[in-house]
């Protein structure tokens, strides 16, 4: 077994209490990484597996947020609901995430108990048994779920549509919980074939956070996951979206439950075409154009103009593939819609043509210096970093190098990532309007 | 120099749940008590500021709501310098980033914030500007936050009270100030001058009822020096009311508020023991016995065996001058009635058979198991550590609460169940068109 010990650079001469952490791979392909905090005498465990919703088979769209369900439905030792039973007991937190591209299961409880946390979950890694009341019982919730989360929110209906014309072919294009028509066609084989493929030591990363002495832990995770046997994992290769060759397309909600919304979005690449600083620069031209203290968008027209409730931008390149860069506008009235995609589309060409200044500059540096700091103040938050960001590829080298990146951005890369991420038109544009079609 | 009251080391524990972490509890010079928690594993000050004595329960008669209007315009009306806007820009610059949040509840109020430690002096000195500097008060500013009291506030317990909870307290502490919503009266709120608003300010807010909890890689010297003198243009005394204790309201049974509804709301209450009482750790025990969802009585019986509600746990409040038990769910109109009677059949049951021994030892196992989960992060450490020692709880708690629930036996659940519920039985307020 062999294992290296990293000591996390000072981020900035502020962040002087830098965490370390240990790394390491099992034989079996297992990823650890333990970050030791005494703080309380807690422990929390996540075990992130490299598969999400994206990698359902296309027919089955969602059966990985399906099967995330069924991983509570119990093994042959912790049979039925012992899973949460047992945790009850305990006083420990638990739950699970699916996103397109990861999927998480993570618990929280009192430190003695790590070694029944992670039995816990190394014994369902393996051996999970669900039967075929499970997959009915579970379809129904999801059905709940989706209704609850989708259908029953205009604007998330309408956000559903706007991916789907977003993406012609790349998965991401389908919800995380699957359509309806995908919940009803999953089964018990389905399932299990999805379970098979992809649960596997080599395919996952375990994450250990708290009151740890890291030679014990290292024994217990030798007794719970070394005995499991690796197995080939299916190569993420998702189909890739065509270009869309500058057509644009406009998603319309006409209800009157909704407020005004707009939203554009624009195709942006990520870490897997960019370098280092192109990620960078896109990452803070999101603030600057942004962020609700400096960015440029609240300051003209919520400040200034006074012409909406509401303006932001996200830039979400933090996926296994290439995703978007949005711009969402809350106009306050209706007849000022036009007005109010003028004035982004003014504020998109002046940073194309005359770029930012130091002075912005140096303000979003300060602010993501001690967004950094805040993000490392929580047990949490230090361990979620790691443990999404390598579920999503990037290395720990990376990450430890990110703040570093970020600090030696340039008013010219950022004027650059601006021209080249805003050349054209959105792909796509969403409105919603609070009004009856007559 | 500051005297040390407490000092308060992590002797070896016979189990696991130590906390390395150490409360001190320290008085200022100036009067100020501190609880200073050294944290190294972060770059973050968290600071949590109590005025104690300083909520509802001192806003006098017809002025219901004034510590909720005083901590609103506080921040509303900025610094001599500095309009609100520019203030709380100020305060992002200097890595604020969460804001200045407050609450004000029955008894307090609290403000609390996070910052890096190079920009605490900084903070402080904004904080100084913005609590302690203000000598007017403005009329727009105050008129504004009237037009909607509760923007921008994060009540604390109390805060946002259904008609159900509303009607429950009037009822479980009729006579004592506790019977008003701890935001107060709207005819009050709307009544209130500046002038009222400089008296609260005078009243409420002083160095010896100040307390703040400070949570970071910091030693207490620099803590101390930075508080005093954020602090020290406060009146060294706060003016407050002698509040008596609630008198427990022996009410029980059902009453229906009629209102037209697709579910009944139920929520049912009866006064419970302080945590002074000798019996408090065995009373969180058979509540959780009782009330706790997903493995609770009441749990097991009204939600897994007849699938009559969703939701349904219940909890103990601490104010300071009265302590209840409260549980509340929801369920269709037709069902109201079963789910009371089970609820009552169980509390019987408990009351004549005791508790089920392996009931008992799991409430244990999960109560000690969960409480470390409350302090994961700075801020939550510095907010809980003060909440317990506003509850009456020592500043030691965190060290000293499982060792407590580790001696409590069986038989002493079984002795206050038997006791208590002999003595105690819950008034059940349903909202809704319950049937009979």
């Amino acid at each position: 077994m062999k294992y290296i010990l990293f000591l996390l650079l000072a981020l900035t001469p502020t962040c002087f209490a830098a965490p370390l952490y240990e790394n390491y791979t099992l034989k079996n392909g297992l990823q650890v990484l333990i970050l030791p905090n005494a703080r309380a005498p807690v422990v929390y465990h996540a075990l992130w597996y490299k598969v999400g919703s994206a990698d359902s088979p296309a027919e089955n769209a969602g059966i990985a947020h399906f099967l995330e369900h069924l991983m509570f439905k119990g093994t042959k030792k912790y049979p039925k609901d012992a899973y949460k039973t047992t945790l009850n007991r305990i006083g420990a937190y638990h739950g699970a995430t699916t996103t397109w591209d990861r999927t998480v299961y993570y618990a929280t409880a009192s430190k003695e108990h790590l070694p029944l946390l992670m039995e816990l979950e190394a014994d369902r890694m393996q051996h999970l048994q669900f039967t075929d009341q499970d997959v009915e019982t579970e379809r129904q919730v999801v059905f709940q779920e989706r209704y609850d989360r989708i259908i029953s929110s205009p604007i998330a209906r309408l956000g559903e549509a706007a991916n789907a014309s977003f993406f012609w072919q790349h998965p991401y294009g389908k919800p995380v919980l699957g359509f309806e028509e995908h919940i009803k066609g999953y089964t018990k084989e389905k399932a299990q074939e999805f379970y098979k493929s992809w649960y596997a030591t080599n395919n996952a990363i375990l994450v250990i956070a708290g009151d740890v002495n890291n030679d014990e832990v290292k024994k217990l995770i030798e007794k719970y996951y070394g005995s499991s046997q690796q197995k080939p994992i299916p190569k993420r290769e998702r189909p890739q979206e065509p270009s869309h060759q500058g057509v644009s397309i406009k998603a319309e909600l006409k209800d009157p439950n909704v407020g005004i919304y707009i939203q554009r979005i624009y195709r942006a690449p990520n870490h897997r075409d960019l370098k280092p600083t192109e990620e960078a620069a896109i990452t803070m031209l999101d603030y600057i154009l942004g962020n609700p203290t400096y960015g440029r968008l609240p300051l003209v027209m919520m400040e200034q103009q006074k012409l909406v409730q509401g303006v932001w931008t996200n830039y979400t390149g933090y996926y296994v593939d290439p995703y978007s860069f949005t711009i969402t506008v809350i106009p306050k009235n209706l007849q000022d819609i036009a007005l109010t995609e003028a004035m982004v589309e003014s504020e998109l060409r002046r940073i194309k043509v005359q770029g930012i200044t130091e002075e912005e500059l140096e303000n979003i540096k300060r602010l993501m210096r001690y967004e950094f700091i805040y993000h490392k103040d929580s047990l949490y938050g230090i361990a979620d970093y790691y443990g999404e960001n390598l579920a999503l590829g990037y290395t720990l080298e990376f990450l430890d190098k990110w703040p570093e990146v970020l600090s030696k951005v340039s008013v010219d890369d950022i004027q650059k990532a601006a021209t080249a991420l805003f050349a054209n038109q959105p792909d796509v544009t969403m409105y919603s309007y609070p009004i009856v079609e007559k | 120099m500051f005297k040390k009251l407490i000092f308060v080391l992590c002797l070896s524990l016979p189990f696991s749940s130590v906390f390395a972490l150490k409360v001190e509890e320290l008085t200022t010079p100036k009067g100020i008590t501190v609880l200073y928690v050294k944290d190294t594993t972060t770059p973050l000050i968290s600071l949590s500021l109590a005025f104690k004595g300083a909520g509802l329960i001192s806003d006098g008669p017809n002025k219901e709501g004034a510590g909720l209007l005083l901590a609103n315009l506080l921040l509303e009306s900025g610094t001599k310098d500095l309009s609100k806007e520019a203030l709380l820009k100020k305060f992002k610059e200097l890595g604020v980033l969460g804001g200045i949040r407050f609450a004000v509840d029955y008894d307090n109020m609290l403000f609390e914030l996070k910052c890096p430690k190079e920009n605490l002096k900084s903070v402080l000195l904004l904080l100084q500007d913005m609590i302690t500097e203000k000598n007017q008060f403005k009329a727009p500013d105050l008129q504004r936050i009237k037009r909607n009291p509760l923007t921008g506030m994060v009540t604390g317990r109390g805060g946002n009270l259904s008609l159900g909870e509303k009607f429950l307290m009037k009822q479980l502490f009729h006579g004592h100030i506790y019977e008003h919503p701890a935001y107060g009266m709207p005819d009050a709120i709307q009544a209130m001058h500046t002038k009222d608003m400089q008296e609260a300010k005078q009243n409420k807010l002083a160095r010896d009822n100040l307390i703040v909890s400070v949570v970071g890689n910091i030693d207490n010297q620099e803590v101390i020096q930075g508080i005093d003198e954020a602090f020290q243009a406060l009146p060294g005394k706060a003016n407050l009311p002698k509040i008596s204790m609630a008198k427990e309201q022996m009410v029980s049974g059902v009453q229906v508020i009629p209102e037209e509804a697709p579910q009944s709301s139920v929520v049912f209450g009866m006064h419970w023991v302080s945590p002074h009482h000798k019996d408090f750790y065995a009373s969180l025990l058979l509540n959780h016995i009782l009330g706790a969802p997903f493995t609770g009585e009441f749990w097991n019986e009204v939600r897994e065996k007849r699938g009559l509600v969703y939701r349904m746990d219940t909890d103990i409040d601490n104010l300071a001058y009265g302590q209840i038990w409260t549980g509340a769910f929801e369920t269709e109109h037709h069902n109201v009635k079963e789910a009371i009677e089970l609820i009552q059949q169980i509390l019987e049951r408990i009351k004549a058979q005791g508790v089920q021994k392996s009931a008992f030892q799991d409430a244990k196992t999960a109560l000690m198991g969960s409480f470390a989960l409350n302090f994961t992060s700075p801020d939550s450490i510095g907010q809980n550590v003060l909440g317990y020692y506003l509850a009456g709880f020592g500043a030691d708690y965190i060290n000293q609460r499982n060792q407590a629930l580790e001696k409590v036996q069986l038989s002493d659940v079984n002795r206050f169940a038997k006791e208590y519920l002999t003595t105690h039985k819950p008034l059940f307020i349903v909202v809704g068109n319950a049937e009979d």
